[in-house]
């Protein structure tokens, strides 16, 4: 058995999995990576199955120490992360050897990172998922964000799956996410003038965006319009509510199954989303 | 009365299926047919289904082959719109004591009644799941007598004690754990409603029923 030791936390680093599906009928969130590209790229790496158990980074990284020898992949955003101080390579295969200590600071681009640790991750399995359901406490390490001093189990796995892996790093830095949107359900809720001037306006990050979702705050709408509430319906990840403030929400993995307010689009990449750090500048464009 | 739903894309993965926009029993039975025939079903492209009052969400693997897909709805669609229900009976017991029901006196105070008057109006009704959300396990119940109808509080609790029975307009809840929530919260219920790992005891369509228990009985249930 692999153990590895929380020296520090990070800003809210969680196990997570491919996420959990079937249960959306009892209310049960999906969950999962944020960035299912980026978690399923670091299980690759290594040779897990892709969907399997890791540990999601966000915003700043944790710092962990390796009581065993590992294997170990990051992929998603670039942090620069440091073993025993020196500088490692991210989206590779890297050694860790027994008694390291891996130091992963601030995103520099991106926002969420994906840490996969060859073999078995230990988590707690709750209908087949090992993603943490922070919101009702179950499910990964004790239902919670990891803290200092957990200790955390790896299995080793004798069949390694081999794979091809094609590495896509992050995109350049840009001064505004580009958002592609497709029309949702309730789109018509707003007139064509309205969408567009939706589409031309930029909107800021807030700081409450989390795993639930990304809250834009900008005033994109000069007009007072009155958008009404819909009969309570399901949510997809990626799909953008509008609220009666008139600023918008794109929900993401853990938002609540059903929601009640008008659902006017629907993003093609949840992916990048995932990557957007609270604060930057977004704007949608229609698909 | 048989119309045939709204089938519309609703991004790259997903196809949103809508039943006439009302909440309505016959309607509801719409959605849980189709939703039960596509478990029943269990196409392996289909990764997630999430049903609601009048409307499913059907998500699938890959991007969605429209044509394709909304024939094979429309089809589960004819051939189970008048299937029987097979849906079972929850009783739930609620101590209605003031200190549980929250809001239940200011509740009999707005609706000019006693609180027995109150209590026995909750308790009389067979309340249908029209879905669960909102928190896991959370289910929202119709079929509230109107005169108990009352609009949710003006500013949510941060807190609404685990196995709360509450009202919102003309529906009534139960929290399954403690949450944030604007419900007006009127009993409590020492039942558990949800535990991970479980299969959640109320599921869609089911039948939910109230009875009256005294603070003895809740903290004898509780233990």
């Amino acid at each position: 058995m692999l153990t590895i030791e929380v020296i520090k936390p990070g800003m809210y680093t969680s196990i997570q999995d491919g996420g959990r599906f079937g249960m959306e009928a009892y209310g049960i969130s999906q969950g999962g990576f944020m960035d299912q590209k980026a978690g399923q790229l670091a299980n690759r790496l290594v040779g897990n199955a892709p969907k399997a158990a890791l540990l999601e980074i966000t915003g700043t990284g944790p710092t962990l120490r390796f009581l065993r020898s590992a294997k170990i992949a990051i992929a998603g955003g670039e942090f620069c992360p440091l073993l025993n101080g020196e500088k490692i390579e991210q989206y590779k295969l890297l050694d860790v050897p027994e008694g390291a200590i891996l130091k992963i600071p601030n995103a520099q681009r991106g926002f969420r990172g994906y840490l996969a640790v060859k073999g078995k991750l230990i988590a707690d399995q709750v209908y087949n998922s090992s993603s943490t359901h922070f919101h009702s406490a179950f499910g990964g390490f004790k239902g919670r964000t990891l803290q200092k001093g957990d200790v955390l189990e790896i299995q080793k796995q004798a069949v390694s799956i081999k794979a091809k892996v094609s590495v896509e790093k992050g995109k350049p830095r840009a001064k505004e996410h580009i958002i592609a949107l497709h029309p949702g359900p309730e789109s018509d809720t707003l007139t064509t003038a309205q969408k567009m001037s939706f589409s031309t306006h930029q909107f800021v990050v807030s700081n409450q965006s989390n795993r639930m979702g990304y809250r834009l705050s900008g005033k994109w709408i000069q007009e007072k319009i009155t958008v009404d509430t819909i009969i309570s319906s399901g949510n997809v990840r990626g799909v953008v509510q509008l609220p009666a403030s008139l600023e918008p929400i794109i929900l993401m993995n853990d938002a609540g199954t059903t929601g009640g307010y008008p659902r006017i689009g629907v993003c093609d990449d949840p992916d990048e989303i995932a990557q957007i750090k609270p604060g930057s500048l977004v704007r949608f464009q229609w698909i | 009365m048989k119309s045939s739903p709204n089938i519309n894309l609703y991004g790259p993965f997903a196809i949103l299926v809508e039943f006439e926009q009302k909440i309505s029993k016959e309607v509801n039975a719409q959605v849980i047919n189709l939703y039960k025939g596509l478990l029943h079903s269990n196409f392996s492209h289909v990764k997630a289904l999430i049903p609601a009052y009048n409307s499913l969400v059907v998500q699938y693997h890959y991007p969605v082959k429209m044509n394709k897909e909304k024939a094979v709805l429309l089809r589960l669609h004819q051939q189970l719109y008048t299937s029987e229900q097979s849906s079972k009976t929850i009783k739930i017991p609620v101590c209605y004591d003031l200190e549980m029901g929250l809001d239940l006196a200011a509740l009999a105070k707005v609706k000019q009644m006693t609180i027995p008057e109150v209590i026995s109006m909750h308790t009389a009704e067979k309340y249908h799941v029209y879905m669960l959300g909102f928190t896991p396990g959370f289910p929202y119940l119709g079929g509230l007598n109107e005169k108990l109808a009352m609009p949710r509080k003006a500013s949510p609790r941060i807190s609404i004690p685990k196995g709360s029975v509450a009202i919102a307009n003309e529906q009534t809840g139960i929290y399954p754990t403690s949450s944030p929530g604007g419900w007006q919260v009127i009993g409590r219920t020492p039942v558990e409603l949800f535990t991970p790992k479980e299969k959640p005891k109320i599921e869609i369509g089911d039948t939910v029923t109230f009875y009256a228990i005294s603070l003895k009985e809740f903290n004898q249930l509780s233990c």
